[in-house]
């Protein structure tokens, strides 16, 4: 190497107090001398990072939880000197008493907008990464029974778990796991996991979650909904839940967050829940049947406010701007057609060969917690049209107490069944038509939630054509009190 | 942000995008120090690239394009925020341009990574998981061992020489092979 390349031991010395933050600012300049003088200290220089970025990344939860099985004999690295080695039982001491730090979403806040199908793509692409990693066993075969902290209790939709170093495409009930992220899939998705103590966490829709159970439990909210029935923990071991924007803190309770990259939407349905914002550290206590909201606006103090009464009926014509959570190419109205939905595609499920089941369909979100009560005669009612007959699923997802997750209920019929409307028009129809399904119709996706309870409200309402592509456009979503459309107009 | 309310983004685009999220947050990582700054510009890269979705040529290849965004984006995260200062553009530039020439080598590495991890002793994995556990710092590893932050960076150090060795036998082996 030339005379200008620095020794190989300073800089390695000083790259690695980069990475631990222990270079003091005349240590800092030595080293950026170098980079500038030596493109062999520059490839150190990357080459380092990018360990450091990919166990940041990747590695972190593999590292602690990659069995001994998988070394082979023989082959196990030793650094050269032992003399500072740390004791496994001082590692083990200290690993329980780290807190979740800070950890933004990495797709972004407009991302976030698309972020159901980003996500769901993503974590496909994520997978099939995966598979072309390592070319072989990254698609575990079989779940991780190591140091397994919660197992599936229910599972609608298709879920996916990894480590870092393992994935596991198709996650079933019964399942159990140790930390690691677990991405589900699916509009209508859900999946339940539970902690030995019986806490129980449920993710709903498009939704990542990083969990961990060292000294406490912890649970990273990337994405997504989340319900939380926690039992009573351990004295000065609260349950911890983080978002990119928030910290909730549980000592048992039963609640529901709703993240994204900029906003944390918490509600509580029992207990007492405090609630901390990252952006500036204020919390709040969140008493039960209240909600709160922390986002990175520190402008306003943070404050709970009581669950407000929902009404008993919701109407959507799809005339104003986009919900942030609805799904759905939005079109304006023109001479002949009014305001409408048209479906787009998402992923359903997974079929057995780890290939995404696309279904076509439209989605309405509005309230996180729940944006219209049901009630015994309650009516869900869809004004749409299709280019082809096809059959068609109505499901709604309803949420209890605190938003918290209580199942999702469809009905399915075939679109030839419901009649075209006469509306006047010079083919005497655009071919609109006019569904309406009393609530006595939906029955449950899942048998662990076996019945829509009155009282409870609809969180998420999908129409969708399953696998068939037939140019589904909903103009109108009414789910009200009988003869809806007739109230409507 | 996609204009107007269709938000029904190219499936392929997508893709692309998640696919590249690990190699940007290793780029974004040689330009940009700290855990929480990365994440803070792949977040602003990931707006940028959605911004720019309609621009990008398929024809092309995607890494790059979307290499040079992180460049530049995190070019105005140091800016903005005044990070990095002893940095300076030109050094910031050579460092992209070799990052952007070896990103095939990175991928590599990236993959050898993870067997090399497999045959650390368990202690020493812990130690890793331990470093790189969300929101941990050498400063609070120490305090919690009882022990300097510097012994502890130290025994960090071994470990990472020990791994990136172990990543080079890794490549040439496959070279030879």
């Amino acid at each position: 190497m030339s005379a200008m390349n620095p020794p190989h031991n300073e800089v390695e010395d000083l790259l690695n107090g980069l990475l631990d933050k222990t270079l003091s600012t005349a240590d800092e300049t030595r080293l950026v001398g170098m980079l500038a003088a030596s493109a062999e200290a520059r490839d150190r220089y990357r080459k380092w990072m990018e360990l450091h970025a990919a166990l940041h990344w990747d590695y972190a939860g593999a590292a602690t939880h990659v069995p001994d099985s998988k070394v082979r004999d023989g082959s196990a690295l030793s650094p050269p000197l032992e003399t500072n080695s740390i004791g496994e039982a001082d590692q083990r001491a200290f690993i329980g008493s780290l807190r979740l730090a800070r950890r933004s979403l990495v797709v972004g806040g407009s991302l976030a907008a698309v972020g159901l199908l980003t996500l769901a793509i993503g974590w496909s692409a994520l997978i099939q990464l995966r598979l072309g990693d390592n070319g072989r066993a990254a698609s575990a075969t079989s779940p991780r029974k190591m140091d397994a902290i919660v197992e599936v209790a229910s599972l609608d939709g298709a879920a996916s778990w990894s480590d870092g170093h393992t994935v596991l495409s198709d996650l079933a009930v019964g399942h159990k796991l140790s930390a690691g992220m677990v991405s589900l899939e699916g509009e209508s998705a859900f999946l339940t996991l539970r902690f030995d103590d019986g806490t129980a966490v449920t993710m709903t829709g498009e939704s990542m979650l990083d969990f961990a159970a060292r000294w406490h439990k912890s649970v990273v909210l990337r994405h997504g909904t989340l319900s939380v029935d926690a039992q009573p923990q351990p004295p000065g071991r609260p349950m911890l839940i983080r978002t990119p924007t928030a910290e909730v803190e549980i000592v048992g309770t039963i609640l529901s967050v709703t993240a994204d990259s900029s906003e944390t939407q918490l509600g509580v349905g029992e207990g007492s829940v405090r609630l901390q914002r990252l952006a500036d550290g204020q919390t709040v206590e969140v008493p039960e049947h209240h909600v709160a909201t922390a986002s990175l606006v520190t402008l306003q103090p943070m404050a709970a406010t009581r669950t407000s009464q929902l009404p008993s009926r919701y109407r959507q014509t799809f005339d104003g701007t986009p919900c942030f959570r609805c799904r759905g190419k939005w079109m304006a109205a023109d001479d002949r057609l009014p305001s409408r939905a048209r479906a787009v595609p998402f992923v359903a499920d997974r079929g057995a060969d780890g290939k995404p089941i696309v279904h076509y369909g439209m989605t309405v979100r509005d309230q996180d917690h729940g944006f219209v009560a049901l009630h015994d005669d309650s009516v869900v009612a869809v004004r749409f049209r299709c280019a082809t007959p096809s059959p068609l699923q109505v499901m709604i997802g309803m949420r209890g107490p605190g938003g918290s997750f209580v199942g999702n209920f469809e009905a399915n019929i075939h679109t030839d069944n419901v009649a075209t409307e006469d509306d006047g028009g010079d083919d005497g129809s655009n071919g609109w038509r006019w569904l309406e399904i009393p609530t006595c119709k939906f029955f449950s996706s899942c048998k662990d939630y076996p019945d829509l309870t009155p009282g409870h409200s609809v969180g998420m309402l999908l129409v969708d054509t399953f696998s068939v592509d037939a140019s589904l456009e909903v103009a109108e979503v009414v789910v009200g009190w009988q003869a809806a459309k007739a109230d409507s107009e | 942000m996609p204009s107007g309310p269709d938000f029904s983004p190219s499936a392929e685009f997508l893709a692309q995008v998640t696919r590249a999220q690990r190699p940007l947050y290793g780029f974004i990582s040689t330009l940009v120090w700290g855990h929480a700054d990365v994440e803070d510009v792949l977040q602003e890269t990931n707006l940028v690239l959605w911004r720019k979705a309609a621009e990008f040529d398929t024809s092309r290849d995607f890494m790059p394009w979307a290499l040079r965004i992180a460049q530049l984006q995190s070019m105005a995260h140091l800016q903005k925020h005044r990070r990095n200062p002893l940095f300076n553009s030109d050094l910031l530039d050579r460092i992209a341009d070799e990052a952007i020439a070896d990103r095939a080598t990175a991928d590599s590495r990236r993959q050898a990574l993870a067997l090399c991890l497999q045959k650390l002793p368990q202690k020493h994995r812990r130690l890793v998981a331990a470093r790189y556990e969300p929101g941990a710092s050498v400063n609070a590893m120490a305090a919690a061992l009882g022990k300097q932050p510097k012994a502890v960076s130290e025994t960090l150090r071994r470990v990472r020489r020990t791994l990136l060795d172990c990543i080079e036998r890794s490549l040439s082996a496959e070279a030879a092979g």
